[in-house]
């Protein structure tokens, strides 16, 4: 959905632009009109559009609310608008100089939303939607779509993953599906689409977001988890348009973690060995490899440079509107040798033939390659690897892997694992008029997305044996749609909308891989040269998925006070059992402008307008295997003695596999208050998803391991604010604050025979419980002494007391001596001890083991908001936003993994070693740094609470400060339009986490929330350039 | 109007009309079930499928079902679940707990004794289809007798399931072993007896498997029966040199001494999982030999396993981390592969298994006459060993001989996934792992308890299993 935001969006260097080019129009122009525009408070309004009807002549008013402009002939009509003002013509006659005042419209802004299959006026929308115009996205310098979103829509919650090149995750209204796929369904121009890397946030003119099932349900199937309408630019009524975009960027580590030096690790080796004095020589003093005090986090990482340049070209006449673009983006990243970039371009054009008959297309291509490194091997060894390990040899060569430990530059810079994508999307349409308000759509469009990717890991990274290998992917996708639209207006006040329509769809993927090691030589790394070819990884497949719908929407709204739209929508698919491959899905909302009604009269002075929305839909969820339901037999890896075996699928197949069913209920309040400075937006929603579409585990004792079953039910509730207001607004000042808000609960309600679903031993999803629950011991701290180990059989620990020789003495009990029995906790592997951890006994049976795990905490945020500033002061504006996820739990897996006491050379970080037990009557939470002390007594299990931390965090988005030129002054170099500006991303965060960054990706929805050290987060800011000629 | 509607109506009925076949994607790189065991082609690939479950379960598993828990190995300095299998702390959690390769291979078994006999026509004659059966008899009996020697009561399938809601329970362990023992007879008779392939199940394997199900039954006169059954075929020798002993789990297809070995091909099936167990040149061991078998080994300086089968100049440290007996010899050295290249012939079934076997028969069955009979099998593969041999008159008792013989199978048999089978069947495990325990125990400073409860000679049933199945009760004393 996308909005159309009459001509405001267009910015004023177009109109400026236009200004221009009246300029430049020869003499014969036979009137000239000047004047000034005011509101009705007799401010000058700046910016305001004048154009003559019918034709492409138009000005804008200038900072002074001045305009000048020559018109054909003395019948020609100005037309005056600007945003939130009414529009107002005025007939030239033989005036020459025309002074108009607008009066405020508290109709607010003349905004279209696209709604799929149509739009709506933003006034009438009854549903949940919300809009992200193309400047607020602007404001960002964002590369991509998702960069664009975050933080701008309550209840959208979007983790970008710091990696050039790299997807962001995306969930709506908290997560509703377990395996179900959890992406909202992107629609791009009309067209559905998997993912949106493709498209050049510059291209975009409006971004609706469809949260509520009336809304979605346009898109029956596939809506369940919300749609992203993107609507992308048009060419505007005048001339060319040309403008050149340019930004630099630096970037740089935004939070180096503690790791050990030199120093630190002999503490370490100290701790290890449980000795008394810190030996000043590293453990091998006499050898060089072991000699090194390497900061490997500064040797990886790098200042970052991206470079982004954009060129369009656009404009309009009566019959033709076209725009077109063509973007680049060189993406570094912060760790050496890894790097994306992207070519994207986009040609939209619309041709009217006659009244009747229009036709149009829009293509979007698009390249990127990318290099990514192994962020395991690379990022999560520089912060595991003795620092005292050497890094080159004495040669100047890089090192090999030393005692187990990889070498973190070598994997950055020798290991390759190259992508590249080429994807190209066409999109044909027409449209008829058949007659008066009733308009029929035909389209087509195919997409071909083509992927190939080589690595290679050469013989020094891997104890001397080299592997890599190629594979590649091409999906191609088709739709057909027909639909008719009708809209008409009966009797001034009763307006009637119609759709109806049929989509088909189909994808046909296919790939092929080769894989191997041993390669003749490492100079070619192309599949020719492998030695060893994997049978098992070779081979090629393919799969293919269709789509049918039949949709329809009725829409019927009073005076615009009473709104009523129905939508309906059947769709079949080839992924489901033969007996339920057709789901229907229904949805119907009301909406009750309030303000219009004569009792509220009185409120007239403040209130503006208010409208209470009411909806509830089912939308449904398809995006499981292709073939889940069938009954099939697979090969390719099973190989025994030279033959290929074939094999039933562990997936045992399902007939009546049919559609996950979201049913969601949608009460909404619009408000507006003090001639738009203020505007409210509330929505609860209560969305409980149905028939749970997962892989079951069934009982491996029948040979299957799993089922794709419908069963299971998952409820999210949740409440979202937005708040727009100018607390300033004049003709030198403006400024724009907006804040918004999103509060979501999950519950399970229902699993497969309420069979619980441990994931990785490290996620607990039971009815009652909620998704992404942590599941693993609580960690209460560390024993101190021997002796703390005491309890009372009720499970009360005990303090021990110590005489003046430093001899056990008693045990002390709420300040008296206790006498009675003493219960220690025990471990399977014995007795805990002084330096071992205390853990939570919850079944009190004074024996720690896996019965003792519990529900440690949720990885799903309490809330997230965001914060948005926008302030304009005569050529200056600077745009600044905050965002905040609340109230998650993140598992820091990268500090388990270097802080495990797993083996003697993963190097805990400093503040670990240096905490960790070491003599009876320390008083820490860590434990003891002993390898074998943890085997033995599993102070370190995998889930621990120690290693849960708390994910809030606040962060200053990004800050942008632009200065736009005079049209005067950029004239005189033959510019339309010229400005200038400075950003900075990500330059202050407040967070309690220790790893990296608590913007994580989000994972699945069966294994959210773990950070195993990913590509660390950068802070950026660079320098850009607007040019419009 | 009428032309509105019809330019309206046309595209919708065109696009609706041919639905339901637009609807019906039919797999392109699988294979939809009711076009699988048509021929001759479907069988060899259908059996070769089964073979392949089974190499992922001895693959994974050889170590921790054999011998994860018996005085053979200890834990390695970095493993954390192997710690539970040296010291007798099994949880219901343990990923080596979970049985479902195991029963993949069941279910696969069952489709081929299912599907074989009704394929008809072709190339595939009455004798080709009853090796096959027969094969897929003997995979599902060997299948259901691991996991009785695991797991004591097991689900026992007979044939493939369609029903997801199916929640099977166990059936007594004596009723599995005598279904096993007739899955194999069933074999016997069906098998084709030229067949002598060491990669696939053959009569000879068939009669191994029996045997060691009869002991198992302690049915000792009819494990003898198998094991002559096995000899007269006139297929098997002992190996004689170091080079021959070595061959039989390098390169069994030409070792006369292999019996039943699976095929590995590092480039079909990519890399053993028993290196990353026992010993690659990449990875630190899960296990390592345990200190006081090292100490037996080093007594027996000239006996040619002892180099064979570990790094002997490892030895001095006092603990071997390292098992290079499955690697082929080269120049006269063995060398560890990478932990993700390893190339393993794990042998299930050798002749020495079955003669050592076939001794301990003998021995329990009584009378000078076998206990000389049994004494010349242990002398048999002692000598060949580079031991000296032992006489009667050196075992008092039934007991003191069978001990020996288990003894030289600790030795003979090491990291092949013996030794705990061997203590159970001869329900041994107490009186030998309670000493073992203490020991370990007391060296690693923790509560000496020894072996505990009875109840843990079972292997506990896997939580996910339980949580899967609600009609299966755990093995007490352990805990869901």
């Amino acid at each position: 959905m996308h909005k159309y935001i009459q001509l405001k969006s267009f910015s004023r260097t177009i109109l400026t632009g236009i200004v221009l080019l009246l300029l430049a129009l020869p003499a014969w122009a036979q009137v000239k009109v000047t004047g000034k525009v005011t509101s009705s408070e007799g401010e000058a309004l700046v910016g305001v559009t004048v154009i003559v009807q019918g034709t492409s002549t138009g000005a804008s008013t200038d900072i002074d609310g001045m305009y000048a402009l020559t018109v054909p002939s003395p019948s020609s009509v100005l037309v005056f608008s600007y945003v939130s003002f009414q529009t107002k013509t005025v007939t030239v006659g033989n005036q020459a100089t025309i002074n108009v005042t607008l009066a405020a419209d508290s109709r607010t802004l003349s905004e279209v939303v696209v709604v799929g299959y149509g739009t709506q006026d933003a006034r009438d929308v009854t549903g949940s939607i919300v809009s992200v115009s193309a400047e607020k996205i602007n404001e960002r310098q964002p590369v991509d779509i998702y960069d664009a979103l975050q933080g701008q829509a309550a209840g959208v919650q979007i983790n970008s993953d710091s990696r050039p090149g790299a997807e962001s995750s995306i969930r709506i209204r908290g997560t509703s599906t377990l395996e179900g796929g959890v992406n909202p369904l992107f629609v791009v121009d009309g067209v559905p689409m998997d993912n949106i890397d493709g498209i050049n946030p510059n291209d975009v003119q409006s971004i609706e977001i469809l949260k509520d099932a009336a809304s979605a349900a346009i898109y029956g199937s596939r809506s369940a988890n919300g749609v992203i309408i993107v609507t992308t630019k048009r060419g505007v009524q005048g001339k060319p348009k040309i403008d050149v975009r340019y930004n630099h960027m630096m970037s740089q580590l935004a939070h180096k973690l503690p790791v050990a030096n030199a120093s630190d690790r002999r503490v370490f080796e100290r701790k290890m060995r449980g000795d008394a004095v810190n030996s000043p020589l590293n453990a091998d003093s006499l050898n060089p490899a072991f000699n090194a005090d390497n900061d490997l986090q500064d040797m990886i990482t790098r200042m970052a440079r991206r470079h982004q340049l954009d060129f369009t070209v656009s404009g309009a006449s009566d019959k033709l509107n076209y725009y077109t673009s063509l973007g680049y983006l060189d993406d570094e990243g912060i760790i050496l040798n890894s790097w994306a970039k992207q070519v994207r371009a986009r040609v939209n054009i619309t041709y009217k033939a006659t009244d009747r008959f229009e036709f149009g297309n829009r293509m979007q291509f698009s390249y990127q390659t990318e290099n990514r490194i192994n962020e395991g091997f690379v990022l999560r060894q520089a912060t595991q690897r003795p620092p005292t390990f050497r890094v080159y040899l004495p040669d100047g060569t890089l090192a090999p892997i030393i005692a187990g430990r990889r070498n973190p530059l070598a994997e950055a810079l020798l290991r390759k694992n190259e992508y590249q994508t080429y994807s190209a999307n066409v999109y044909n349409y027409l449209t008829y008029q058949i007659a008066d308000g009733l308009k029929l759509t035909s389209d087509f469009n195919i997409r071909v997305n083509y992927g190939d990717r080589l690595h290679f890991t050469p013989k020094l990274v891997n104890n001397n044996v080299n592997s890599g290998g190629y594979s590649n992917s091409l999906g191609t996708y088709w739709m057909q749609q027909n639909y008719l639209n009708y809209d008409k207006t009966f009797w001034n006040d009763h307006a009637f909308s119609a759709v109806l329509g049929v989509s088909t769809e189909q994808w046909v993927d296919k790939s092929s891989q080769i894989e191997g090691s041993n390669y003749v030589t490492e100079s070619i790394i192309t599949s020719n040269a492998i030695g060893n070819k994997s049978l098992s990884d070779i081979y090629n497949d393919e799969s293919r998925h269709s789509l049918a719908g039949i949709f329809g929407r009725l829409g019927y709204n009073y005076k615009g006070r009473y709104m009523v739209n129905l939508v309906v929508r059947r769709d079949g698919s080839s992924r489901f059992g033969k007996n339920n491959r057709w789901g229907t899905f229904p949805s119907a909302s009301v909406g009750w402008r309030f303000s219009d009604e004569s009792f509220m009269a009185w409120t007239s002075r403040v209130l503006d307008d208010g409208k209470l929305r009411l909806s509830y839909g089912e939308t449904g969820n398809e995006r499981i295997g292709n073939y889940d339901a069938l009954e099939r037999y697979t090969f390719g890896g099973n190989y025994y003695n030279g033959v290929l075996g074939i094999v039933p699928s562990r997936m045992m197949s399902n007939d009546n596999l049919s559609w996950e069913t979201t049913k969601q209920l949608n009460v909404g309040l619009d408000l507006t208050f003090l001639k738009n400075r203020v505007t409210f937006t509330a929505d609860y929603y209560d969305k409980i998803t149905e028939d749970l579409l997962y892989g079951a585990p069934l009982p491996g004792e029948i040979g299957y391991t799993s089922t794709r079953v419908n069963v299971g039910s998952i409820q999210n509730k949740g409440l979202e604010f937005t708040l727009n207001t100018y607390p300033i607004r004049n003709s030198n000042l403006t400024w724009n604050l907006s804040y918004n808000m999103a509060f979501n609960q999950s519950t399970v309600r229902q699993l497969f025979n309420g069979v619980p679903m441990i994931t990785s031993g490290r996620w607990y999803l039971e009815e009652g419980g909620a998704v992404g629950d942590f599941y693993g011991y609580d960690h209460l701290g560390v024993y101190a002494y021997n002796e703390s180990n005491a309890y009372t059989p009720e499970g009360v620990r005990l303090t021990p007391v110590f005489n003046e020789g430093g001899n056990f003495a008693h045990y002390m009990l709420h300040e008296q001596q206790y006498t009675g029995e003493v219960k220690q906790m025990q471990m399977p592997n014995g007795i805990s001890k002084g330096g071992d951890v205390i853990w939570h006994d919850a079944n009190g049976d004074f024996v720690i083991d896996d019965k003792d795990r519990v529900i440690l905490g949720n990885a799903q945020p309490k809330f997230i908001a965001g914060i948005y500033n926008q302030v304009n002061y005569r050529n200056f504006s600077l745009a600044f936003s905050f965002y905040t996820q609340w109230g998650n739990k993140i598992y820091n897996k990268g500090r388990y993994e270097q802080a495990g006491l797993r083996t003697t050379n993963i190097t805990p970080d400093k503040n670990f070693i240096h905490a960790a037990w070491e003599h009876p009557g320390d008083v820490t939470n860590v434990p003891r740094a002993v390898i074998a002390n943890n085997t033995t007594m599993n102070n370190m299990p995998e889930l621990s609470s120690f290693f849960l931390e708390d994910g809030s965090f606040v962060r200053l988005r990004n800050v942008k400060l632009t200065y736009t030129f005079d049209e005067s002054l950029t004239s005189r170099i033959k510019l339309k339009g010229l400005s200038i500006y400075a950003y900075g991303n990500n330059l202050l965060t407040w967070t309690n986490y220790s790893w990296y960054d608590p913007e994580i990706s989000l994972g699945s929805p069966l294994s959210m929330g773990e950070d195993n050290g990913r590509y660390p987060r950068a802070r950026q800011a660079g320098l850009g350039l607007n040019l419009n000629f | 109007m009428k032309r509105i509607f019809y330019i309206c109506a046309f595209p919708l009925l065109l696009s609706v009309s041919s639905c339901e076949s637009f609807l019906d994607e039919q797999p392109v790189s699988e294979l939809s079930a009711d076009k699988f065991w048509k021929n001759q082609d479907d069988v060899v690939a259908g059996i070769a499928g089964m073979y392949d479950g089974l190499q992922s379960v001895v693959s994974e598993r050889y170590i921790d079902w054999g011998e994860g828990r018996s005085d053979n190995f200890m834990h390695g300095p970095t493993s954390t679940r192997e710690v539970k299998f040296s010291f007798n702390g099994l949880t219901a959690d343990l990923p080596q707990l979970n049985w479902d390769n195991l029963y993949v291979t069941v279910l696969r078994a069952n489709l081929a004794i299912n599907y074989i006999p009704g394929i008809t026509g072709g190339d595939l004659t009455q004798g080709a289809k009853n090796h096959y059966l027969a094969q897929a008899y003997a995979m599902r009996a060997y299948c259901h007798f691991t996991a009785v020697k695991l797991w004591g009561d097991v689900p026992l399938l007979l044939e493939p399931v369609s029903d997801r809601n199916l929640k099977i329970e166990r059936t007594p362990a004596d009723v599995v072993l005598a279904q096993v023992v007739e899955d194999l007879n069933t074999a016997a008779s069906l098998a084709n007896p030229a067949n002598a392939s060491v990669y696939e199940i053959n009569i000879g394997s068939i009669y191994a498997i029996l045997a060691d199900a009869y002991m198992w039954q302690k049915d000792y006169a009819s494990a003898i029966q198998a094991t002559d059954k096995l000899q007269q075929l006139n297929r098997y020798t002992l190996a004689k040199t170091p080079l021959e002993w070595n061959m039989i789990f390098t390169n069994p297809n030409n070792a006369k001494e292999a019996i039943w070995s699976l095929f590995w091909s590092f480039e079909q099936d990519g890399s053993n999982e028993l290196a990353a167990r026992i010993g690659s040149s990449t990875n630190t061991s899960n296990y390592e030999m345990d200190g006081a078998l090292l100490d037996k080994w080093e007594l027996q300086k000239k006996d040619f396993r002892r180099y064979l089968t570990y790094d002997t100049l490892q030895a001095a440290s006092g603990s071997i981390s390292d098992i290079y007996k499955h690697y082929p010899l080269e120049g006269g050295v063995q060398t560890l592969p990478q932990q993700t290249q390893a190339v393993v012939q794990n042998s299930l079934y050798r002749l020495s298994d079955i003669l050592l076997m076939r001794a301990e028969a003998l021995n329990k069955l009584g009378g000078d006459a076998n206990k000389e009979a049994a004494i010349a099998i242990l002398n048999q593969i002692k000598t060949r060993a580079g031991v000296a041999p032992v006489s009667a008159d050196q075992f008092a008792s039934q007991q003191e001989l069978e001990t020996a013989i288990l003894d030289e199978r600790q030795l003979e048999l090491f990291a092949e996934g013996k030794r705990w089978f061997d203590l159970r069947r001869t329900d041994r495990v107490i009186d030998v792992m309670d000493p073992v325990l203490r020991r370990r125990q007391e060296q690693r400073g923790v509560g000496v308890t020894g072996f505990g409860d009875p109840g843990f000679i079972l292997f506990p049933i896997s939580r996910d299993a339980l949580n899967e199945n609600d009609n299966l009760a755990q093995n007490p004393p352990y805990s869901r």
